[in-house]
Formats: structure tokens, sequence, C-alpha cells
């Protein structure tokens, strides 16, 4: 019994630890946003030499949003003698096909890929196959329900203009923001995540996360890290880690913003959240250790990568700190350790600690301009809860998949937008 | 029996208190709209000056005037972003010292006097400047010389060429077919095919110079700080080069590609970034510093400020 007692206090300072590292982590990035060094995006490189560039567009039963993102895409103001569009038809049985194939006779650089029969289905499966037959240089990515602005595959081509970047990652903005309750909480979160976040790991120098939509990388260079793992659900993850294990980098937009169409549905946002956590979780069982080994990365890369790979594991930890407090509580052991200045930390974390993420999403919407959404971040308290259930299941989907070696299936999210 | 259902009131109001503020926004939804993104977003060096004659463009055909040049002097009522009295002048004089509506010169003008223009100064053919002036914003059909101080707050547009021989502050954004500067001048981004300080043939015009000649070929990105200019002999880069710190170029270097650093860039004594008839850049997050001949091929642009000292 002394034992368990033992393990579970050890494992209550080792989950405060965790959290306490997140804690700075969150702050660090919030005053780095506010009053720190920008670093500057390459947008403003104009240049006649621009790489050639295919856009891939992976499409599951996408019928009602596919004409949207096509339409944009046929505007955009990139040269079209440098650019192919090729929306990747992965085992669709709506209208998708036919609408593909309507636009391909209209337009003669968007070039179709249809996956049928035993093709396996799945994002990181369609980009593989999509990777053998594009032509560009530069591939650039767009989930189908994402509205890309006329001028934004420049901004993210020009990127890798720079030979160190690898990947480049743009800004995604809810357009259905103020559909519901769960809507406005998914926007103020990707503020947060995007404008504070992201923005403060590219002026770290540290690693920003290629997000798999409104972002590109080489081909070249996927290709001969031997292109997406087919077992791995999040393929813009494991890119990331790919390429600063290899020596390259991330670059980080802000100004290239993208609306894309956020869950409106509880049960769609649990599926789509589980599934991220299950991929970002797999991509960790993978890469933690080459992470922490790599001579390619810096003392603070490392930190910030082992931190990112943890991500989805937190809220599985934080699931067993609580059932660990409540066996405490229950064995009257709630005295981990006799010193004030532990209870003073205790204090510390509860009214500081706690605040962090919701300071970090607060300074996005200032910087966003949009200070009413501030008024909603005590709501955020409850989409907590729904992320440590969702994001722990995916933890234990991730973990049976390392035991049991089991095929993994795509889940595509459910689109809401009327035709 | 009432205290206790006080109690659990109080208890509930209070329990909901943190979210009050939360439940008001869900209820009136002030901010429920998408974070705005312009769909329409490109990249224009021109965007200015372009924008702006668009309006007026626009307000002249309303009033379904068609010739500029045929105007006779007139103060009119436009709708540019909002409606506003713009002065209509041929080649007149201009009298007055303060001019707070916009200016439209339908031909040639030659300043002479000093003026101070609070709106934008429009001139439908050559501009002379004289005499020391102030100007908000200054479009030019023509050709654009000048010869006195002048200073911009916005926007340079000269569909011609810009040649500045005395000390200017451009403002924020320079547009023109090519720009020559012969004194002290300041802007923070400017794009021509051309933008030069000097009309001594450089290392892109004069390639067979004396001594061994470094060829770099490719591009590449430094970490910290780069200094690039060989004493020995000319040094050409064909690719582009990225830093995250200071850029200093001196001498006898051809960049064919861009320069771009998150720190400041120093480019003197006969640098030549691009290629004649392409676009390149010169991209600094601090100041960029030009001093000598030196001759870019496209655009220059700081986050803070363009030096620039022939």
């Amino acid at each position: 019994m002394g034992v368990l007692i033992f393990l579970l206090k050890a494992y209550m300072i080792l989950l405060m630890f965790i959290l306490l590292m997140y804690l700075i982590r969150h702050y660090f990035f919030t005053l780095n946003r506010a009053f720190g060094k920008q670093r500057l995006y390459y947008q403003d490189v104009l240049d006649e030499d621009l790489p050639t560039v295919s856009v891939l567009v992976p499409m599951h039963n996408e019928e009602k949003v596919a004409r949207y993102i096509l339409d944009l895409l046929v505007e955009a103001d990139y040269p079209k003698e440098k650019l192919e569009i090729i929306p990747i038809n992965d085992h669709s049985t709506d209208r998708t096909k036919e609408i593909l194939d309507e636009y391909a006779q209209k337009y003669p650089f968007i070039k179709p890929l249809h996956r049928y029969g035993d093709l396996p289905r799945g994002k990181q499966n369609g980009l593989n196959d999509a990777l053998k037959i594009a032509k560009g240089e530069v591939i650039i990515v767009y989930d189908a329900d994402y509205l890309p602005p006329k001028g934004q595959i420049r901004t993210l081509a020009v990127a890798f203009k720079d030979p160190q970047v690898g990947a480049v990652m743009g800004r995604v903005v809810p357009i259905n923001a103020g559909k519901n309750l769960l809507t406005r909480l998914l926007d103020i979160e990707r503020t947060g995540g995007y404008q504070v976040d992201q923005q403060a790991r590219y002026n770290l120098g540290l690693i920003p996360q290629y997000g798999g939509t409104v972002g590109g990388f080489r081909k070249d260079i996927v290709i001969k890290l031997g292109g997406f793992d087919a077992k791995i659900l999040a393929e813009d993850t494991e890119l990331t880690y790919k390429l600063y294990l290899n020596g390259y980098k991330v670059a980080y937009a802000n100004i290239a913003e993208c609306y894309e169409e956020a869950p409106e549905d509880w049960n769609v946002r649990a599926r789509q959240l589980r599934r991220w956590s299950r991929g970002h979780n797999q991509v960790m069982f993978k890469y933690l250790l080459p992470t922490l080994l790599s001579k390619k990365l810096s003392f603070w890369q490392k930190v910030d990568g082992l931190l990112l790979l943890m991500i989805y594991l937190q809220p599985f930890l934080i699931s067993l700190g609580l059932i660990d407090s409540l066996i405490l509580f229950f064995l009257g052991e709630m005295q981990i350790i006799g010193s004030y200045l532990f209870l003073l930390f205790i204090f510390a974390h509860n009214s500081f600690g706690n605040f962090a993420p919701f300071f970090e999403i607060g300074t996005a919407l200032v910087l966003d301009g949009v200070k009413e959404r501030v008024f909603l971040l005590p709501l955020m308290f409850f989409e907590f809860i729904f992320n440590i259930i969702y994001a722990s299941l995916g933890f234990i989907d991730a973990l049976i998949d390392l035991i049991t070696k089991r095929t993994v299936i795509w889940q595509k999210t459910e689109r809401f937008r009327n035709a | 029996m009432p205290k206790v259902l006080l109690l659990i009131i109080a208890f509930i109001f209070l329990l909901l208190l943190p979210f009050l503020p939360s439940i008001l926004e869900i209820i009136f939804k002030r901010d429920k709209d998408p974070i705005p993104i312009d769909q329409h977003r490109t990249k224009e060096p021109d965007y200015f000056g372009k924008s702006f004659i668009k309006l007026l463009t626009k307000a002249f055909e309303d009033l379904n005037i068609q010739n500029i040049s045929k105007l006779q002097l007139a103060y009119i009522q436009l709708k540019l972003k909002r409606e506003e009295w713009v002065g209509v002048l041929n080649s007149e004089d201009l009298l007055e010292t303060n001019v707070h509506t916009s200016i439209i010169f339908t031909q040639d003008a030659v300043f002479n006097h000093s003026h101070t223009f609070r709106r934008e100064l429009v001139v439908f053919g050559n501009a002379v400047f004289l005499s020391e002036c102030v100007l908000r914003s200054l479009y030019v059909k023509g050709d654009c010389f000048v010869e006195a101080p002048l200073s911009v707050v916005r926007w340079v547009h000269v569909e011609g060429n810009l040649i500045i021989k005395s000390k200017a502050d451009l403002g924020v954004s320079v547009y023109a077919l090519e720009v020559k500067i012969r004194d002290r001048t300041t802007f923070k981004r400017a794009y021509a095919k051309k933008i030069d300080t000097s009309d001594k043939p450089l290392l892109d015009k004069n390639p067979t110079q004396e001594g061994r000649t470094i060829n770099i070929n490719g591009s590449f990105s430094v970490k910290g700080s780069i200094t690039i200019g060989d004493k020995e002999g000319p040094v050409v880069i064909d690719g582009d080069l990225f830093s995250d710190g200071d850029v200093q170029i001196e001498g006898n270097v051809w960049i064919k590609g861009n320069v771009f650093s998150q720190s400041s860039i120093t480019l003197k004594n006969g640098v030549v970034i691009g290629i004649e008839g392409k676009v390149k850049s010169a991209v600094a997050r601090g100041k960029i510093f030009i001093k000598g001949p030196v001759r870019i091929y496209g655009y220059l642009h700081s986050e803070k400020l363009v030096e620039v000292i022939p």
C-alpha cells in the first residue's frame, strides 16, 4: 500500500511539473506575441521567378463544398502556366466526381485524381498518390471546405525562395464563427492557436506546425523523405517533425488567412478531435525519441518540439491526475509534500496557471480587434472539459494502434454548408 | 423556507456570475461575424495610386466627364471615398500656400512656390518641383522631377520616371517606371523597373572588370549576419540571399536574386540587386541603408525606413 501511495503522489508531482512547463510556455508565447520582436514573413518579396505549384485538394463526398473552392482557385492570381490544381477524389459516392470532371473539362489546369477500387482511403494515402503525378516544385494543400483568397497561393509559394523552408503554414479562420456556441468557441480557440501560438513559435525560431491545409511543402523533399506514413492520421504533424529532424524549417504566414468551416455539431467535433488526438499521439510515439536525440535541433527547439508532441497526451495525463487525486483524497493522503512552498505553488498555479491559456486567447482576440469575444472566455472551461474527454480517447486509440498495429481508417469531418 | 430559497437563488446567482458576460454575448451576439478576410487581396506595389486613380476616374465618369485635359479651371464636388471638393487647374499658378482640397492639374505643372497640400495632388502631365513642398500623396501621369526639398506623407505614384535631385522624404510607398535618386531620399518601400543612385556603369552593365570574379550559383540562407564584398575582385551570386541577421553588401557585388533580412540591409558602392527586365526584391525587417552607386531592379521594402545617400 505504501508503494502505491508513493507512486500516486509521485505522479501528482510529475503532473504538476508537466503542467508548469505548459504554463510557462503559454505565458512566454503570449508575452512574446504581444511585446516581442515579430519575425517577418516573406509576403513582401516580389519575384517574377516563382516556383511551379500543384494545389492538392483532398475530397471525400464533398459535393456541398467542391464548387466553392474550385471557383476560388480558378480565380487565383498565380501565373496559370505555373499552376495545376489536383482535386483528389477519394472514393466519393456522391456527385463529387461529376463536379470535378465538369471543372476539368472547362479548365485544363484542373486535373482531378479519382481514387476508387482497392486503393486505401484516407488523406495521407490520397496525398501520396497525388505526389506521384504532381508536376509542381511546391505542393499547396487545401481541405475542400476552405475558401482561399485570390493572392494566397503566391503568398504561400514565395516562402520557398528561402532554401531553408521545407513547409509553410497559413492561418485558419472559421467562416461560420457566429453559427452557434460551439463554432464561437472554436473560433476563439483557433484565434489563440494561430495569432499567438504559431506566430510566437515562428518569432522565437521554435517549431511552428504545418497544419495540413492552407499550407504547402517542397515536393522533392517530401518524396525523398518517403512521403506520408499511411498508418499515421496526422500527416501534417508528422511532416513538421520529419522536416525539422532533417534540417528544414516551417515558415508561418499569419497574413495568409483562409476561411474554413468549423464543425457545428458537438458529435462531429468530438470525432474530429478524437481523430486529431489519435494522429498526433501516433506521431508522438514515432518521433519522441528522434526529437530528443536529434543533432539538427537546438535545445529550445527540442523543448518546444517535445511539448508540442505531448500536447494531446496532456489531457490524458490530466484525466489520470483527477482520478489520482480522488484516490489520494479517499485514502486520506492529500498531503503530498509537507512544504509551504509547494502550497504557495498550488495557489499560484490556481491563480495564474489555469488562467494561462485564457490569457493567450484573450491576447489573440485583442490583436485581432475582436474585443467583445473576450467575454466568451469563461465558457472555454466547458470546452476544456470536452477536449479532455475526447483527446484522452484519441490517445487511447493511438496506444491501441501502437500495440496492435491495426489499420487506421480516416474519418471525414462532416460539412454543414448549404449547397 | 424563504431563507433557504433565498440562499439557493444566491448560490445559483453567484455560480453563474462569472459566466454572465458570456451569456450576454451569446444572447446579444455583438461580435459574431467572422474575422474579416479580404478575398480579393493580392500583392500590388502600385495599390495606393491605382486605387485612387480608379476612384477619381469613376467620379469623373459619374459626372459624364470623359476628357479631363479639357476641363476648365473650377472647383467641383466629386464622390471619392466620400463627397469632397476638388480643385481643377490647367497650367495656372497655384497661389495658395496651404491647400486643403485635392488638386488636379490637367496638364504639366511646375511648382515655383512652396505649398502644403493637405489632400492628394494629381498631375495629368509632367510635374516639376522647384520649390519646397509638403504633400499628402502624389500622382503624376508623366515624369516627375524633384529639384527642391519634397516631403510626402503617404504615397507617390509616377507613371513615368521619377528623378530626385534634392532631399526628399517620399512617405510610405513609391511607385514609378524608373527612379533616379541623386540626393538624400527616404521612404519605406519603392517599386520600379530600375532604382539607381548613379549613372555610372555597375557590374551588371560592365561585367569585365579587373580582378578575379567569384561566381556563386544557387540560393543560400544564413542564420546570423553576413558581409559580402571582395576587394580583390567582383562577386556574382546567381540566386537569393536570406539572412536572420544584418546583411552588408559592399563593392562590386551583383546578386541576381532577392535579398531578405530579418534585421537590416546595407548596400554600398557598386552593388546591383536583380536583373534588368525582371522584378527582384530587397526586403528587411529593419532599416535598409543605401550609399554610393547602387542599382536595384524591382522592389525595396523596409518595415522601418529605406535611407538612400547617393
